[in-house]
């Protein structure tokens, strides 16, 4: 009941966040528009290249996986700490297994992101495959459920997850036929926010990279 | 997202219907510009209401109407007819818009931290905002998936399924986002419980 008065309240006292006004200047907007169009060359049609299949890019992400594994253990060299020798230590708080838990799991959903970022921006038909859109659908949802764990409590990745999250949304919302420009939007975001720095800055040194 | 429906609060314009509106874009693929203002007409007024909303600001949310109809316009050839025209316009509008404000929110947050420095020691402790301040300012304050399904289905009447399609995102996804926008806003606005409560 009180969740519903709430959820009433709000709606009516939210309405006048952001209240358009009653009259849409259309014919201002209308003109300005005709002006740009008319000032620019004529748009080129999104070319329709040859695809790159789902299963290339799931060949591709399991390299790349595997290769990062491979180098993890190579760089980790002989003497690295064993999960027996972890194991052995004195035991930790709850808390500090659940800190540790989700430190855990944020690396291995930042390098699944940067293994996303990376074929994304080596790949110029990459918006046009499913695969890679439904790869980056699969990120964003796991990037919001980590911003609402308490991994998302950590200010700076806090930060970071929300970027990727826009990113993320960015690629997801590509158009298959989308011209470059579009793309070249998702890469600005990319660069401007340098995502993929701070993503490599998290990752401690010696984690299976995504790349 | 369904021809003719009308949003709850938004501006009562009826959509035009699917076969008039297919052979409008026929025609202003080909470059007819009666067709391309008629398609202009039918959805100039959500996309405007939805960029404002986003924006809150005649200037941007002009800026953002107006850049999503040119790149909807330029990008008409390769309109699949998967979804509504509707549809499609107001993913290219949200896309606009949302981006347009996350860019602009980052230069402003950088000017407003500049300015609070400057202000410290001048600022009113004892200042205690109304209600209606601090509900705007926790809207403002969602992060922007919760912003933008909160904006489009509380406030402008848009279903589950319409906003999954607009946003790339599944129904239930926006069902759970504005599930946490209304949790994280009763919790910003906990010491105002009396005004809902009674």
């Amino acid at each position: 009941m009180s969740e519903e008065r709430f959820e009433a309240w709000l709606k009516e006292h939210a309405a006048d966040y952001h209240r358009p006004p009653a009259e849409v200047p259309r014919n201002e907007m209308w003109d300005a528009i005709t002006r740009t169009r008319a000032a620019r060359p004529a748009p080129v049609a999104g070319h329709i290249g040859s695809r790159i299949s789902p299963v290339r890019y799931a060949i591709a992400a399991s390299l790349l996986i595997g290769a990062g594994i491979g180098l993890g253990y190579w760089m980790r060299g002989p003497d690295a700490v064993t999960p027996a020798v972890v194991a052995s230590l004195p035991a930790a708080t709850d808390s500090a297994i659940r800190s540790a838990t989700y430190d855990v799991a944020s690396v291995q959903h930042l390098t699944a992101v940067e293994a996303l970022l990376t074929s994304f921006r080596k790949d110029e038909r990459a918006e046009s495959d499913v695969a890679m859109r439904r790869w980056a659908r699969d990120l964003l949802a796991s990037t919001r459920l980590l911003m609402d764990s308490p991994a998302g409590e950590v200010a700076s990745r806090r930060q970071l997850l929300e970027d990727l999250e826009y990113v993320l949304a960015q690629i997801v919302q590509l158009d298959p036929n989308a011209p470059a420009e579009d793309r070249a939007m998702v890469d600005r975001a990319i660069n401007r926010e340098q995502v993929l720095t701070r993503i490599r800055s998290t990752i401690p040194a010696g984690f299976p990279s995504g790349t | 997202m369904s021809e003719g429906r009308l949003s709850k609060r938004g501006a009562e314009v009826p959509e035009p219907d699917p076969v008039s509106e297919s052979q409008l874009i026929a025609r202003a693929i080909e470059g007819d510009p009666a067709a391309q203002r008629a398609l202009y007409d039918a959805h100039v007024d959500r996309v405007y209401r939805l960029a404002y909303r986003v924006a809150g600001d005649d200037d941007l949310a002009r800026d953002f109407t107006q850049e999503a109809f040119i790149r909807a316009f330029d990008r008409l050839p390769t309109f699949r007819r998967e979804a509504s025209f509707g549809t499609w316009l107001y993913t290219i509008a949200m896309s606009v818009a949302l981006n347009g404000i996350r860019s602009i929110r980052r230069l402003r947050t950088r000017e407003v931290a500049l300015d609070a420095a400057e202000s410290l020691g001048r600022r009113d402790r004892n200042a205690d905002p109304d209600l209606k301040d601090r509900l705007h300012r926790a809207i403002e304050d969602l992060p922007p998936g919760y912003r933008a399904v909160f904006l489009m289905h509380d406030l402008e009447g848009y279903t589950h399924e319409e906003i999954g399609e607009v946003l790339g995102i599944q129904s239930g996804t926006s069902k759970a986002q504005l599930f946490r926008a209304r949790a994280r806003l009763r919790e910003v606005l906990a010491d105002f419980a009396g005004a809902w409560i009674a």
